[in-house]
Formats: C-alpha cells, structure tokens, sequence
C-alpha cells in the first residue's frame, strides 16, 4: 500500500530527500499513525452523506434575489438591478461616473464583446489581460469588470472563477470592481453551490477507494474559486473599518433580470 | 523588546510580570477591554441571528466534522496529498520547524526570489520564517495591515484575528513617518492608504508569495484561505511562485463540509456572515489558465501536532483559529492581550496548546491563567473544551511536581487540614481571631454599608469591615484587593443557633 501510495509523488520525495529538507511522505505518515494510534473503522461514505441541513440559512422556496440584494448591500456591495437590454448602457454609465480611462474585463463570450464594442469608441482602453501570465498590467487599470460564477443568498456573496478566460487579478488589483451577475445565478445557501461544479470520478480517492471499494467522487474545480462578500476590508486601527485596504474600495453588482 | 523576543521569551516563561505591567496599564486595559467586548457581543449576536436555537448544535456538529477528520487524519491528508499532487501543486513535509524554514529557504533559492510577500499564516510565526528569510537576503513583507505595521514597528502580534489590538493610531503614525517616510497622520484612512500604496509596489514586483491556509480540502486538494482585506490574493496571484505553509490540522474532507467552517469562522471572528473573500485555489495554473503562479508549493508542518493528535488532546486540534475564546476571556482582556503569554498563541486556547507544543514545565503559568469561568468553551465553534483540558494540565502539574514547592507545602497542609475536622475548626477559629484583630488595627477600611446584613437571631454574621495590608505572605493577595473581614462566629456555630433559633420561634408561634 505504502509503494503504491509513494509512487503517486516520487517527484517530490525525491526532491525533499535529495535537498535534505524535508522528511518523507512515507515518514510524515507514519508519525501521524503513530500518534492515532488504534485508528477506528473509517466510514468515508456516511461522512460523505452526512446531513448538512443544519446549517442551511436560506432554503428554496426563499426570494433568493431580494435576500441576496439584502445582504450584499448590507456586507457593503452596490447592487445596481438593470434589464437585460440596459447592461451595456449601465456599465458605460458607471464608469464614465467615476471616470475611469482604462478598465480590466475579465468577461468572456457575447457579453464580454459587446463590452469590448461599447468602449472602445467612448475612449475607455482595455488594458491587455493576456500577457505571460502575470497580473503587471491590470495594476494600472482604474476598474475591473468580471462576470460571476454565481451569487448566494444567504450572505450577499458573489461567486468568481479564474480560468482560461477570466483573470485572477480583476477583481482585486484594481481599485473598482464592477461584476455582472443573472439573477437566474443566485442561489439560496452556499451548499448549493458545491453541486454547480461538475462531478468528476476520483482522482486519487487514496486508502478509502481500494479498502471500501468505493468510488471517491469529487468535484471538478477551476484553479480558483473566490467568493466575495464585500469591499476589501480592515478594522486593524482601533477597530475603525476602513475599505480599500488591498483589493478594491467598491464593489458594484450589476444584476442583471434575466428571468 | 524586540518583536520576536515577545512570543519567544527565555523558558520557563514567568506571566505574572507582563501581567502585573499590563494590569497597570490603563490605556492598554482600555483598548483591549473594548475591542474584545465589541466583538464577543457581536459574535453571540451574529451567529444567534444567523443559526437561532440551533447554534449549540451547530457547533457540535461542526466539532464532530473536524473530530472525525482528525479521528482519520492518516487517511485524509493521504487523500490531500494525492489530490493536491494530481492539481500540479508539490507537496512537501516538515516534522518540525527546522524542516519548514528549510523547505521553503530551498524555495526561495531555487527560484532565485529576492522579494517576498506574505499573508498571514501562524505556522511561519510558529517557525520563525520571516527571520530566516531575511538571513539569506530574501526582503519579505507582511501584508496584512496589522501585521506590516507590526512587522514595521518590530513589534509581536497579540491577538490571533487582529494582531495589533494592543496598539492605537499614533503608534501607527509614528512607525510609518520613521519607517516609511510618510507624512504624520492619525487618519486611520489616510494611513491605510500609504500602506496601500507601499505594499502595491512590493505586489507588483515581488517573485513569491508566502500565505497559511485555513483549510485544506481533502477531495480537491485545494487550499482555502480567508481574509477581509484581501491581502491574500494578491500573495496567491500576483507572484510566480506561491507557497502555502500549513499545519496538518486544516485538512478537512469536502467541500460540503468547508461550508459549515465558513459560516462559523467569520461570525466567530469578527461577527460578519462571511469573510470578505474566501478563496479556494486548487493546484498552480493550468497551461490554459489566463494567468496564477507557475508553481504552488504545499508545506504541510507537524512541529508538534502529532503529539497533541492523541486521544487525550485531539478535540484541540479541531481549532479553527477564529480568535472568539481570546475575546470572551476575562483573564485575556486583564492580562492586556496576546503578549502576557510569551507565545505564538494567546488566550485560553494558547494556553492550553503552548504548554503541549513548548513543553508544561516551559509554560506552567499558562494552565493558571484562567478562571475556568467556560465562556472560552461557550464561544467555540467547533465545540472544544478548553476547561478540562486546562484542569487536565494542572492536573499534570500537580503530578509532575511543577508547582512552586510553597504551593506544594501549602496545598498539603491545607489537605491535612480538611481530613480533621478538630484541625479545621481549630484553624478557622485562628484565622478569625487574627484577622479580626487586623481589623481593628488603622490598616482596615470600614466600608459599613456594603455587606451589612444582620441573621435572625441578631448577631453580625457578614463583615462590613476590610483588610486593606495584610501581612507576610498574604501580602500579595491584598495588593490588589481588599480581604472582608471574617465575622465573630463561625458557619458552624450560626447553622447550631439558627436551627435551635427556629425551632423556639416554631415553637413559640405554633401552639
């Protein structure tokens, strides 16, 4: 089992052991073995099942998007409610608001080339996202656009993704977020969420897969996934809440009615 | 004292000198009271209004999902390993401190890193990484707000959640004009704006990013870190090369399950519903990710978990470092914060696992540095009970002969005492005579009035007088308060004339 186990990462063993660093996988382990000493049978598929239903805030049948409108204006996001055919004239209207010249758009497919087409001709640049994978460009971006994930109820929370058309960077470099969010994403409680990403079988399922004989299914997950629930905040001096200490001062939410 | 040195002291570690100064200081005793009351008091009140009746057994069964984690942590960092491994991310392991430090200086080497920035993470305060980052010439930067201007000040954090609770704006002002050459300000905004755009420059060059993890998700092999100001991302994103220090502690089985953490941790830290950004990075980017760093590097740290793991102490591991027991704590708002406890971590919760990780024979203060009162245990999230394991160390104390040897002699004359009963009246009829007669010395106050009560056959059973200096060894206890004065009779002799008292007047009402 122990071979089987080293042979997924003989890379790193190696690299641990060779540096004199590290211990070992193998080592690392075994110490905690040692430590739990008799472990206890490991149902991993009631853990899996087990009810979560306790810690649901907002369940179905709730008004997911008056919640959500609720609490992220609470938590200190603008939510702006635009109708469909209004999002691009909204968007051109609050960044001329706050006058920004070049703006980040991590946003793809139809919507991110009708921004495209509505800015470049009201003399808004695009900064470049697309340059060897670093951040370096959008920190002179005035505001970023992103599209969402999803949006949860239950907090006011906005869901974001990075992947090979969104930006790690959009939503936090510069100083104004502006994120495009459907109503029809707005789900009750973060345990929905969960679920939207799609399943995929095990990629390791460990011990558990070959003792139990079963399949460890685990979601697919983009690179990263964050959820946000405000402007950056801090309360470090004397308590007092400050925002923009690191990521951006505002945070709007165009929702956009799309059902 | 120089920052490090405040959460590394010479061992053994004597409390009651920090205590004793903290306790005089009114400004600090000020701060720290108020800060903790506003966030204990929001803390009930989020998660009441959140979680209602429930909230008791929510965190219950959020301790049952971490108990059981940990219950099979073999396997479920095995499953973190191989999953976090297939994500691209490399895994690597440190049995102690040493290894940690020496795992990521390779790093740092390796990549040739001259500039680093980093977000909170207590394992690297653990280990003491940022000074042997500096030793080899890497410049590292904390970029949480309160730790930079700590960091800035060569100053220790004191709370776990808001490290610089002990600290008001001037100090603030003053480090960043001496420091940083900036204009004097006390604008807490204006001040949070020249660190902004300080630290922006450091991001923007920097070629690693140091960050903790609040949790690792076994079936994703991902990492999920949490913070309000969103330093983090910037550490995540920004740089080339990200390394992730976490303890094994954090791993946690699903992401189901991180929803229940999530939705405790911000109401128990800062009483909001959820932190500002929650981000789950799952491995470095992909080859058709638009952009993240080239390499994630995990290093996951024992350094003294595996021997907490055991039976007896596992539930402590369950921690999930949201700082509420330190504001609920009375003995912490006292004591003036974080630092009385000469450690990496503070509060009730430091204090039981400082003396498990630096030894109790170090730390034998820190299991007496509470009043088991249980408002640490009332306020945890994951349901530990921080007051048996408190009694449990000093429970190892007393067996271990780590007392002070008066204590020792004190505490054995006292048992000798309890078994006889002659010795006990005898003493106590001692004690009354002595310090009624100190009562009628000019060293008593008498405050009539405030205990006055008068029992039902007429004699004064509750003293209204009080000794204000009480001799020898006594002294220490009357330096800070004032002794009541015993009445002229003992509970003994009351009880026998109360009873025949009430049998005349039962007698005498009743035909």
């Amino acid at each position: 089992m122990n071979e089987k186990v080293l042979a997924s990462q003989p890379q790193n063993d190696r690299l641990s052991r060779e540096n004199g660093r590290g211990c070992s996988r193998a080592e690392f382990l075994q110490r905690v073995r040692g430590a739990l000493a008799v472990p206890g049978e490991l149902d991993s598929a009631g853990e899996a099942r087990r009810d979560l239903s306790l810690v649901r805030l907002v369940g179905g049948d709730a008004d997911c998007v008056g919640l959500f409108i609720e609490r992220a204006t609470a938590g200190g996001l603008c939510v702006h409610r635009v109708k469909p055919n209004d999002l691009m004239k909204v968007v051109v209207q609050m960044l001329s608001a706050c006058g920004a010249r070049r703006v980040a758009v991590s946003v793809p497919g139809r919507v991110g080339q009708s921004l495209r087409e509505w800015l470049a001709p009201r003399g808004v640049a695009i900064v470049s996202i697309e340059i060897d994978g670093s951040l370096d460009a959008q920190y002179d971006a005035d505001v970023g656009i992103t599209d969402c994930d999803a949006g949860l109820a239950e907090s006011g929370t906005i869901v974001l993704r990075g992947d090979a058309e969104r930006s790690r960077g959009t939503f936090i470099v510069p100083p104004i977020h502006l994120a495009i969010l459907r109503e029809s994403q707005i789900l009750p409680d973060m345990l929905d969420y969960w679920p939207t990403l799609s399943d995929c079988d095990g990629i390791a399922s460990g011990r558990d897969g070959s003792v139990h004989g079963v399949t460890n299914r685990v979601r697919k997950v983009p690179t990263s996934i964050v959820m946000i629930s405000g402007p950056s905040k801090t309360a470090d001096i004397e308590g007092i809440l400050i925002t923009g200490v690191h990521g951006p001062r505002e945070v709007h939410v165009v929702l956009v009615d799309d059902r | 004292m120089s920052g490090s040195r405040v959460l590394t002291p010479d061992l053994p570690f004597d409390m009651s000198p920090r205590a004793d100064v903290a306790g005089r200081d009114v400004k600090l005793q000020q701060f720290v009271n108020s800060a903790t009351q506003i966030k204990d008091h929001g803390r009930v009140n989020a998660c009441r209004a959140a979680f209602g009746d429930r909230y008791d057994a929510v965190r219950k069964l959020a301790g049952e999902i971490k108990q059981h984690t940990l219950d099979h942590l073999d396997v479920y960092l095995d499953r973190f390993i191989d999953n976090a491994t297939a994500s691209g991310a490399l895994v690597h392991f440190a049995a102690d401190a040493a290894q940690a430090n020496a795992i990521v200086l390779g790093i740092a080497r390796e990549i040739d890193a001259k500039l680093c920035v980093k977000s909170k993470s207590m394992v690297t305060e653990e280990t003491g990484l940022l000074a042997a980052l500096e030793a080899i010439g890497v410049k590292t930067i904390e970029t949480d707000l309160g730790e930079f201007i700590l960091q800035l000040d060569h100053d220790a954090p004191s709370h776990i959640v808001t490290p610089m609770i002990h600290k008001d704006r001037t100090a603030v002002a003053r480090a960043f004009v001496r420091e940083l050459g900036a204009p004097y300000t006390e604008d807490p905004a204006e001040l949070t704006r020249i660190a902004r755009d300080h630290m922006r420059r450091q991001f923007r060059s920097a070629d690693m990013g140091i960050s903790g993890a609040n949790f690792l998700v076994a079936d994703t092999g991902s990492l999920v870190i949490c913070t309000n100001e969103g330093n983090a991302d910037l550490v995540v994103a920004s740089p080339r090369v990200h390394v992730a220090v976490v303890g094994i502690e954090k791993v946690i089985s699903s992401l189901e399950h991180l929803s229940v953490f999530l939705k405790l941790l911000a109401r128990s830290a800062t009483a909001q519903p959820m932190t500002v950004y929650n981000t789950i990075i799952t491995g470095p980017r992909k080859p058709d990710d638009l952009d993240g760093p080239q390499q994630v590097h995990i290093v996951l740290v024992d350094n003294g978990r595996t021997e907490i793991l055991r039976e007896e102490t596992r539930e402590l591991l369950r921690c999930i470092r949201c700082g509420a027991c330190l504001n609920a704590c009375p003995v912490y708002r006292k004591v003036g914060g974080g630092h009385a406890y000469g450690a990496v971590y503070s509060g009730p919760i430091g204090a039981v696992i400082t003396p498990l990780f630096k030894g109790l024979e170090n730390y034998p203060d820190l299991p007496q540095a509470s009043s088991l009162c249980g408002a640490c245990f009332e306020a945890c999230p994951v349901y530990i009970n921080i007051p048996a394991q408190l009694i449990r160390l000093r429970r190892l104390l007393v067996e271990r002969k780590l007392m002070p040897g008066t204590t020792r002699v004190a505490y054995r004359l006292w048992a000798m005492t309890l078994r006889r009963p002659w010795m006990y009246r005898a003493s106590a009829a001692f004690q009354r005579i002595v310090l009624r007669q100190l009562s009628t010395s000019s060293e008593v106050e008498d405050r009539a009035g405030v205990n006055d009560r008068v029992s039902e056959n007429g004699r004064d059973m509750v003293s209204s007088a009080w000794c204000a200096k009480l001799p020898g060894p006594l002294r220490a206890w009357t330096l800070s308060r004032d002794m009541p004065v015993p009445p002229s009779g003992s509970f003994r002799e009351w009880w026998a004339n109360r009873d025949r008292g009430s049998d005349a007047s039962r007698r005498a009402g009743r035909p």
